[in-house]
């Protein structure tokens, strides 16, 4: 009987050990990680003058991303200064801030951007919020589409299939050509 | 003499023109970032006459795109063997090993290094190779090292001052 007795107090205190064991280990991996893990603010390293390529093996579809300066987080989030970047399909934006997280294939450009398409389209926006997964983009502040065909204004727009659908929405004017509209 | 005469600079990816991380995203994205002095380093000097290759053992398609932006023409992916792939880039070209200078990171570079004119290493490669480069960059892998490397190549032919003149003159 006391054998037994003993025995589960024994295991009991073994079991109680390897607890605060594993607990001591998961604070030192934590500590060895520092403080601010995971966190965009906490930058792990910058570079000046990078050129990176986002590509994707199956397709020939690829990303490139010319930037003055880089400084990546520890969650992988790159801060970007003045920027310019091109994706195969012919699309170009240009400017001056933007956090881009590889991860979510997001990138949230702040203060002005240009965005030029391939079909000769230019819109001066204010901010913008890029879901490459998705291929939708929006704004919630003004900005001027150009083109050919004319000169459109509105308070806020979204983008769709990398900025080959363009909806746009508050105080909307349009400046068209009159050849365009003859058709 | 060693590295007397170079012809061609022949470059590891991984670690040489980047910081040997390697980004893969959940949807199968690869990520490459590259340093844009290191891009003009390779450009001094093709201007000058000296060829660029790359050799590397990955395949990438970002290392594809970089080749083609600096206009690259010889790129070996998937070089399991990097000196019999040096061999062979050797006789394409017509250019013995001995006339060129292979930059490196990790111990397989090294039978491709031995067998070359110049050995360079960046500063961050791993410690067998620094032991054995005739020279390691102050720089690291995908920081400038092939910018530093492409520099030193350039005075030590004697071709850095015309190589600068449409810079300053």
């Amino acid at each position: 009987m006391w054998v037994k007795l003993l025995s589960a107090f024994v295991l009991l205190g073994l079991v109680l050990g390897i607890g605060f064991i594993v607990q001591d280990n998961d604070r030192e991996r934590t500590d060895a990680a520092g403080p601010g893990t995971g966190s965009a603010e906490q930058p792990a390293r910058t570079a000046g003058g990078i050129v990176m390529y986002e590509t994707k093996p199956d397709s020939g579809s690829s990303l490139v991303i010319h930037a003055a300066s880089a400084t990546e987080g520890r969650d992988r989030v790159v801060v970007l200064e003045e920027f310019r970047l091109e994706q195969s399909n012919g699309l170009k934006l240009t400017g001056d801030r933007a956090r881009y997280d590889s991860d979510r294939a997001l990138l949230d450009i702040i203060g002005p951007v240009r965005v030029n398409t391939a079909d000769g389209w230019q819109a001066d926006l204010n901010g913008l919020t890029w879901d490459r997964k998705t291929k939708k983009a929006s704004t919630d502040r003004p900005l001027v589409v150009k083109g050919a065909q004319g000169t459109i204004t509105a308070d806020r727009g979204e983008f769709f299939d990398d900025f080959n659908r363009i909806l746009l929405a508050g105080d909307v004017h349009a400046n068209l050509s009159p050849h365009l509209l003859h058709h | 003499m060693r590295g007397e005469t170079i012809r061609y600079l022949v470059l590891d990816a991984d670690g040489v023109l980047t910081d040997c991380r390697l980004y893969y995203t959940d949807d199968g994205r690869e990520i490459k970032s590259f340093n844009v002095r290191d891009g003009h380093g390779i450009k001094l000097l093709m201007r000058a006459g000296i060829g660029v290759a790359i050799i590397t053992g990955r395949y990438s398609k970002a290392v594809e795109h970089r080749a083609k932006d600096l206009q690259i023409e010889y790129l070996v992916q998937g070089a399991k063997d990097k000196k019999a792939a040096l061999l062979n880039f050797s006789q394409q070209v017509g250019v013995g090993p001995e006339e060129m200078a292979y930059m490196g990171d990790d111990v397989v570079d090294l039978p491709a290094m031995a067998l070359c004119g110049m050995s360079i290493a960046p500063n961050d490669a791993a410690d067998m190779v620094r032991e054995r480069a005739d020279i390691v960059t102050s720089m690291r892998g995908g920081h400038g090292a092939v910018r530093e490397a492409a520099e030193m190549i350039l005075r030590r032919l004697g071709l850095f001052e015309k190589a600068m003149e449409r810079y300053v003159g």
